[in-house]
């Protein structure tokens, strides 16, 4: 089992918009390598940071997202309890509108 | 005055009468106006028989030479009309009649299969004119059908989707949102990391609202188009506001106009061009 930290404050800055940003974060944080049955990831976001939007977050964890299913398997998956209340409950919101999306095909 | 009470049989041997001189056209008569109607008598198959036949009155024994060759030349012409009895024409002719009026046209038995054929032309063309009667139909109902079809889409996708439910929850607060925030771009740099924080919210559960365009069958991928315009507004306004503070690289609006209005402007020409290309 791997515990992986996953900090945003690394990669510098403090807006992160865009899906191929969070792509490009992906990478960085070679997450790829991970097996979400068997390994964690804490993620961490710096204080100052300004916005994370929903775009960057699923082009961070989409995959992760699918393969979880729910919303409560993937936070089991990637802990947040670090992270600044404000962006606690927009990640929550973004992943459960995601799997909504899918599931109506959008 | 004469002529309208008699009855009519009478009137086509008189006529022929008049038309034929001398004892010819009166030794014609007689021998067709006992037998039958004169009408009938012109159609009847059996020619005029001018021989063999009983004088009634002294004139006709006592005819003349030449009024006897000119009987035997309307014999001669029956007979030769009579051999060729079962063609299609019976001709009665004289030396008086140039114009033919005494002609007649009578249906020969071979007559019959030509009535056949008519007919058969006939129930051909009723048959024709049948089918495409019933094609012509068939076509109207399924067009109609189709129609109705089209209507109830469109009223399901225009009326609902797009006026009812689009227009109001997702375009009319992305307009005032455009209102109220295209003249702060000019002093962009001035704003605080939470009113940014606060735009790059607005602007993310505003192309939420667009995201209900997904059930209905596009062309082209709509939403993420959309999506993807607002996406180009947040990081216009992000770098605008906090320049070198935005992670990676982003697709922006230009600079030096503004990107509110752009942005406003792209969104309701994805729209138009969708709403164009929305089968229905």
């Amino acid at each position: 089992m791997v515990d992986k930290v996953v900090d945003l404050s690394v990669l510098g800055g403090r807006v992160f918009i865009g899906r191929p940003n969070g792509k490009k974060a992906r990478k960085h944080f070679k997450l790829d390598a991970l097996d979400v049955s068997k390994d964690k990831i804490r993620f961490k976001v710096p204080e100052n940071t300004i916005s994370i939007n929903s775009s960057f977050f699923l082009g961070l964890f989409a995959q992760e997202v699918i393969e979880c299913g729910s919303v409560e398997k993937f936070f089991e998956y990637v802990d947040i309890s670090q992270v600044d209340e404000r962006f606690q409950e927009q990640l929550r919101s973004v992943v459960s509108r995601s799997l909504f999306n899918k599931n109506l095909k959008l | 005055m004469i002529r309208s009470k008699l009855p009519s049989a009478l009137i086509y041997p008189l006529t022929f009468a008049l038309l034929i001189p001398g004892d010819i056209s009166a030794q014609i008569q007689e021998s067709n106006e006992p037998q039958m109607p004169a009408k009938k008598a012109f159609e009847s198959p059996e020619p005029p028989k001018t021989t063999n036949r009983k004088p009634e009155t002294a004139a006709l024994q006592e005819l003349s030479t030449s009024n006897a060759q000119q009987t035997t030349q309307v014999e001669t012409e029956v007979n030769v009309t009579k051999e060729n009895y079962k063609s299609t024409e019976y001709k009665l002719s004289g030396d008086s009649q140039p114009n033919g009026q005494n002609s007649l046209i009578v249906p020969a038995t071979n007559g019959e299969k030509k009535e056949k054929v008519k007919a058969s032309e006939d129930w051909n063309w009723t048959l024709l004119l049948a089918s495409a009667a019933f094609i012509l139909s068939l076509y109207n109902a399924i067009k109609a059908y189709l129609d109705r079809k089209e209507d109830r889409s469109r009223s399901i996708k225009d009326e609902f989707w797009f006026r009812t439910v689009l227009m109001p929850s997702a375009f009319e607060p992305l307009k005032k949102f455009i209102i109220d925030n295209r003249q702060c771009y000019d002093s962009i740099e001035s704003i605080t990391d939470s009113q940014l924080a606060s735009q790059i919210q607005d602007l993310e559960d505003l192309s939420i609202n667009f995201e209900v365009l997904g059930l209905i069958d596009f062309e082209v991928d709509v939403v993420e188009d959309i999506k993807s315009e607002f996406e180009k507004l947040i990081a216009t306004i992000s770098i605008a506001a906090r320049p070198n503070e935005v992670y990676g690289e982003v697709e922006t609006y230009r600079m030096d106009s503004n990107p509110y209005m752009d942005c406003f402007n792209a969104v309701v020409a994805l729209l138009i061009k969708s709403h164009n290309e929305l089968k229905y």
